[in-house]
């Protein structure tokens, strides 16, 4: 795996949180923070490079060694500096890669405009992170891409299911929601219409534009206690 | 349609500005440009900033975050001959700029921004904003003073 160089701006036990995981994955990491108390905090941290100063200036951009970095991150809670620090990144340092917390959802659409590669929004990503647990039990497992504009769920078939016995045109999912693959057993299905679900199947669904739950709902119906 | 909006719809071209940051230099512009027969609408998060303005003020004051899209939606900035976006925050005058050129790309509004640090202007260098450096002024008015103009 490649090991990139990293460098966070701003942020005090999120930065040292995510300081930690970059860290144990071999990354080489700098902390960029404005706050003496911060950094001690964060210098505490093994292997962990500590700046103390404002990120947001091209003189302390240097100083963390922006020159090199290949991704940087900006998660101070004030939306205009991480959107200088990244475009400083960016424009003045090349930085392959900027990442930046955005804290009202509005915003992050024309973050992206302006030069941040995945503006994220905290706000959004906790709600939508909740959304998922309530609906943990329906979806095996899920990956998403993209903040969420991509999400792949794994859903298991049981003889509860209305969709069990169905065959797979006979089944309306939402638009944006398709069955990519069937696992039944040790076998893999790549679903056609007149293909029927059976209980113990397992769903492999892709989802463009946020529809799974709905579609699970579709799939596995909507349980009692809810 | 909102009030501020629709009035300010009203207002057009060469005569209509908006002044982002009611501090000393908001103040003192929004009284200058007005007592010279210009439409001012002047916006600040703080109501108490609007204190600074002289009892002969008799343009606009609006009370609100200019860095939510929502506050910047209210006004209709397309309409206006300038922007000039003078909080005291260098990153919050680069993002209000910036904001305000994705929401109207163009030339118009004229957008100006005040800059103490004049190293983050590179970040809006192609947007066509005017960035405006108090310490790179005085330099100039300093050394002009000193009639050594040429010299710098």
């Amino acid at each position: 795996m490649v090991k990139d160089r990293i460098i966070i701006v701003g942020g005090r036990s999120k930065a040292r949180t995510l300081a930690i995981s970059l860290l144990a994955q071999g990354h080489s990491v700098t902390v960029v923070n404005s706050v003496a108390e911060d950094c001690r905090m964060l210098a505490a941290v093994d292997g962990l490079n500590v700046i103390h100063g404002d990120g947001t200036k091209p003189y302390i951009l240097d100083e963390a060694g922006a020159g090199s970095a290949d991704i940087i991150i900006a998660m101070s809670p004030r939306d205009e500096d991480n959107l200088i620090a990244c475009q400083l990144g960016k424009k003045l340092y090349g930085i392959g890669r900027t990442v930046a917390m955005v804290g009202s959802p509005d915003k992050v659409d024309i973050f992206r405009r302006l030069g941040v590669d995945h503006p994220i929004c905290a706000v959004r990503a906790v709600a939508k992170l909740i959304e998922q647990q309530a609906f943990l039990e329906e979806m095996k497992g899920m990956v998403s891409f993209e903040d969420g504009r991509v999400n792949i769920v794994e859903v298991e078939m049981d003889e509860g299911c209305p969709a069990v016995r169905k065959k797979l045109r006979d089944i309306v999912l939402p638009d944006g929601v398709i069955i990519g693959a069937l696992l039944r057993g040790s076998i893999t299905i790549i679903p056609r219409g007149e293909t029927r679900l059976l209980p113990g199947d397992r769903l492999i669904i892709l989802s463009a534009g946020g529809r799974e739950i709905e579609a699970v709902r579709i799939l596995r119906g909507v349980r009692a206690d809810e | 349609m909102d009030f501020f909006r629709r009035l300010t719809k009203v207002l057009k071209g060469e005569n209509y500005y908006v002044i982002i940051g009611c501090g000393r230099l908001g103040a003192t512009l929004a009284e200058q440009l007005e007592a010279a027969g210009k439409e001012i609408l002047i916006i600040d998060k703080n109501q108490s900033a609007f204190d600074k303005l002289p009892e002969s003020y008799g343009g606009m004051t609006l009370t609100g975050d200019a860095s939510e899209l929502s506050v910047l939606k209210r006004v209709a900035l397309d309409s206006a001959e300038g922007v000039i976006v003078v909080t005291n925050n260098d990153n919050m005058n680069a993002m209000i700029a910036q904001l305000v050129r994705e929401m109207y790309p163009g030339e118009r509004p004229r957008i100006i921004a005040r800059l103490y640090e004049p190293g983050r202007e590179v970040v809006y260098r192609e947007l066509g904003i005017t960035s405006i450096c108090p310490s790179e002024l005085s330099a100039r008015e300093i050394a002009s003073c000193l009639g050594e103009g040429d010299r710098w």
